[in-house]
């Protein structure tokens, strides 16, 4: 029945592998070229999470990070990719359903439910090969940059760990849900495509609630510990304690180029308050919300094999 | 080879036509002793119908005397049919010509004797297969 | 003589939410028999045909294939038989190579060589793509696949519905040359009544979700008379006969009966029916009908 998963599916995986090559090159070509020009830039020495970095780092960072900063614009644009990959992955088994061939396939020597295991099986297998080789190639490609910013922020947070496989999972599982339950290919595929969108837009943006940031004050310049390498959800100035609006009170500090003096905000008691999630946080962010997807397709995939099971003949 | 073809709409069952139509070519000559007729599966493919009524024609023409059916190599003319001459039926002839003549004169046309004929055979027909 | 049963239901029936698609469905079908099974779209043949191949479960009683139950033991069931689906579903995409493939990897028992020697008589190339090809042409292919699996038992569900006149006389003439050849039982959903009476030996109408007749082409043939008689009631010859359907004029009383023994009563010409008269009267239409109207609407 392998044969007949890799023939009768083989535009979608042809397609899906098309895809898969075509973010690998990208990401292993300008991945090659930013690893390169870490190397040769002596960047290595600043990235980590002390106090104070050489000076020269935070000029070379800033050139480095300025340099490619182009792709991380691309964010948004990956982030469609794993559900385009669960969408293709479990299109086959809803066209099957849509043209009726599954009366063909049924009626072979195959009982209907072994069909359905054995799909769903190798379904699953692809969902998490794709989505390990998406994780592979998001944490090369974003090592340089992840070693000044961290993991946490979403740029990275989307492309690394776990998540990219339930991403991958939950559009399957929309797809197939809705798949079954209407039979129609381009309402399976239109819908599951946009529940993908709507909920990882959801989650995206309720991920600083998941669990609750941290919030600390610190003398300008410096962060909290770790600060480098945290999600920062929100930055400002304060004066604690004071009535006052501290950025009519900042705008004396500013110096002759530009820069804030800090002797004189500390005069003024002006102190950076932050909002952020530490990298500490990465794992428990990441198996919340992937859990979430998880639970979600969990529930979608079932429906699907109970409807198939039940309703459909 | 002989072609069968089915009326559907007179009425006679498809076995009896296929017994008809072989007494038929025997007695014209299209059959000699010894000739194969179709195979099950030939008639079948040709005229799209069930098995079971070619068998159920062989079988009682076989059994008639009129075919021979050797096992593993098909369904052969008896050696000892003879097509019956034409000059048996002579006396049925003459009579039918009298008879003819006599519709006519009570004014049958062509249509309305073929008409009667018909009807006649079908109740003749149907009070044999009630009896 | 007791022959035994390629399909057998004792009670069998299928509700889908709160309709009944089939009730109280019992039905013996010899092996080796062609039997027909007929009625209007939404009788419940598409159902019967889902519930022997193990497509569906019963809500109510029982289905068995050759003495096995298709839900429970399909593995026992499914390579003895063979299906076609209403629309005969194939993979477009594929070639006939590829859809030969299929039938080969998805089944123990396959004859590789008479599927190819179908399609070659069929005029067809291996390399053809599935979705090319016309609606006969699919449907001998489906055919062919079903076939080639060396069923015991083969379903087919309005299998010529969609084809003109000559492919359905092109598609019957293969399907009971595949008959002759391997003696297999035949049971062939259809509404169109035409060639049924030459391709099947037994004949199943099912009316309404129930089974309104079963039996041999033969005894229902014998056994069914058409009256014809001055106006008058059927009270009379209802007392003795099991009244089909009557239908009556200002002139005339038209009766089907299925007879109990010799119709006697002199106030009635007696005459035989054909079996698609039969069959309309038995759904409820009227029986005096010209045969040239043979497709029946719901």
């Amino acid at each position: 029945m392998t044969w007949l998963l890799w023939r009768q599916g083989r535009s979608e995986n042809l397609l899906v592998a098309a895809m898969l090559g075509a973010v690998a090159a990208f990401m292993l070509l300008t991945g090659a070229n930013m690893h390169s020009a870490f190397g040769s830039s002596g960047l290595s020495q600043c990235t980590s999470d002390a106090a104070k970095l050489p000076t020269i780092c935070s000029l070379q960072v800033n050139i480095f990070v300025q340099r490619f900063d182009g792709l991380n614009q691309l964010g948004p644009w990956l982030s469609l990719v794993p559900g385009l990959i669960g969408v293709l992955l479990a299109t086959p088994l809803v066209l099957e359903l849509d043209q009726g061939t599954y009366r063909l396939a049924w009626t072979q020597s195959i009982t209907p439910r072994r069909w359905l295991t054995i799909r769903l099986a190798l379904l699953l297998l692809a969902v998490a090969v794709c989505g390990l080789t998406v994780i592979a190639l998001g944490t090369y490609w974003r090592q340089p940059l992840d070693s000044f910013s961290g993991r946490v922020g979403p740029s990275a947070f989307d492309l690394e760990g776990i998540v990219p496989i339930a991403y991958i999972l939950f559009a399957a599982a929309a797809v197939l849900a809705i798949g079954a339950v209407s039979r129609r290919t381009g309402l399976a595929v239109a819908g599951g495509f946009g529940a993908y969108l709507l909920v990882r837009l959801v989650l995206r943006s309720a991920r600083d609630k998941l669990i609750t940031p941290l919030h600390t004050l610190s003398r300008p310049p410096s962060g909290p510990q770790g600060i480098r390498h945290s999600w920062i959800i929100s930055q400002s100035y304060t004066m604690p304690g004071s009535r006052g609006n501290a950025y009519n009170v900042l705008r004396s500090c500013i110096t002759s180029d530009g820069s804030l003096d800090s002797r004189c905000m500390s005069h003024h008691n002006i102190f950076s308050s932050w909002t952020y999630e530490p990298p500490s946080r990465f794992w428990p962010l990441q198996s919340i919300e992937a859990g979430i997807f998880l639970v979600l397709s969990a529930i979608l995939i079932a429906v699907a094999v109970w409807w198939i099971r039940h309703r459909i003949a | 080879m002989v072609q069968f073809h089915l009326d559907s709409t007179s009425g006679v069952p498809a076995y009896l036509q296929i017994v008809q139509q072989v007494r038929q070519a025997i007695s014209l000559g299209v059959l000699r002793p010894g000739d194969q007729l179709p195979t099950i599966k030939e008639v079948v493919g040709s005229l799209a119908i069930n098995p079971n009524t070619v068998v159920k024609a062989y079988r009682e023409l076989d059994l008639a005397g009129i075919l021979d059916a050797r096992r593993g190599q098909g369904t052969f003319v008896s050696d000892d049919v003879e097509g019956s001459p034409d000059h048996d039926y002579a006396p049925l002839r003459a009579e039918l010509v009298k008879w003819l003549s006599r519709a006519r004169g009570a004014g049958l046309d062509d249509e309305a004797i073929r008409a009667l004929v018909a009807s006649t055979l079908r109740t003749e027909l149907s009070v044999r297969a009630v009896a | 003589m007791t022959v035994r049963s390629a399909l057998s239901c004792e009670g069998l029936g299928k509700r889908y939410g709160s309709t009944w698609a089939l009730r109280d469905c019992t039905l013996r079908i010899p092996a080796g028999s062609v039997t027909a099974l007929v009625g209007p779209n939404g009788a419940g043949k598409t159902t019967l045909l889902q519930l022997a191949v193990g497509m569906s479960a019963p809500t109510a009683g029982e289905i068995e294939i050759f003495g096995w139950s298709p839900q429970r033991e399909p593995q026992m069931v499914l390579p003895r038989i063979g299906f076609v689906a209403q629309d005969h579903p194939l993979y477009r995409g594929f070639t006939l190579a590829d859809m030969l493939s299929f039938g080969r990897r998805l089944n123990a028992r396959w004859d590789e060589k008479l599927a190819r020697r179908r399609l070659d008589s069929l005029g067809l190339q291996l390399s053809q793509r599935v979705g090319k090809l016309s609606g006969g042409q699919q449907a001998q292919v489906a055919l062919t696949l079903a076939l080639a699996k060396r069923p015991e038992l083969l379903l087919l569900d309005e299998p010529a519905a969609a084809l003109d006149p000559l492919a359905r006389r092109e598609f019957l003439q293969a399907l009971m040359e595949g008959v002759a050849e391997e003696g297999v039982t035949v049971v062939l959903s259809s509404h169109i009544l035409a060639d049924l009476e030459r391709v099947c030996d037994h004949l199943v109408i099912l009316s309404r979700a129930r089974v309104a007749l079963a039996d041999s082409t033969e005894e229902i043939a014998r056994s069914h008379r058409l009256l014809t008689g001055a106006t008058r009631g059927v009270d009379e010859i209802a007392q003795l006969h099991s009244v089909v359907h009557a239908n009556t004029t200002d002139r005339q009383t038209t009766v089907l009966v299925r007879a109990n023994g010799h119709v006697y009563d002199s106030h009635w010409q007696v005459s035989n029916v054909d079996l698609e008269q039969i069959v309309l009267a038995y759904l409820a239409l009227d029986p005096v009908r010209t045969p040239e109207q043979p497709v029946m609407s719901a």
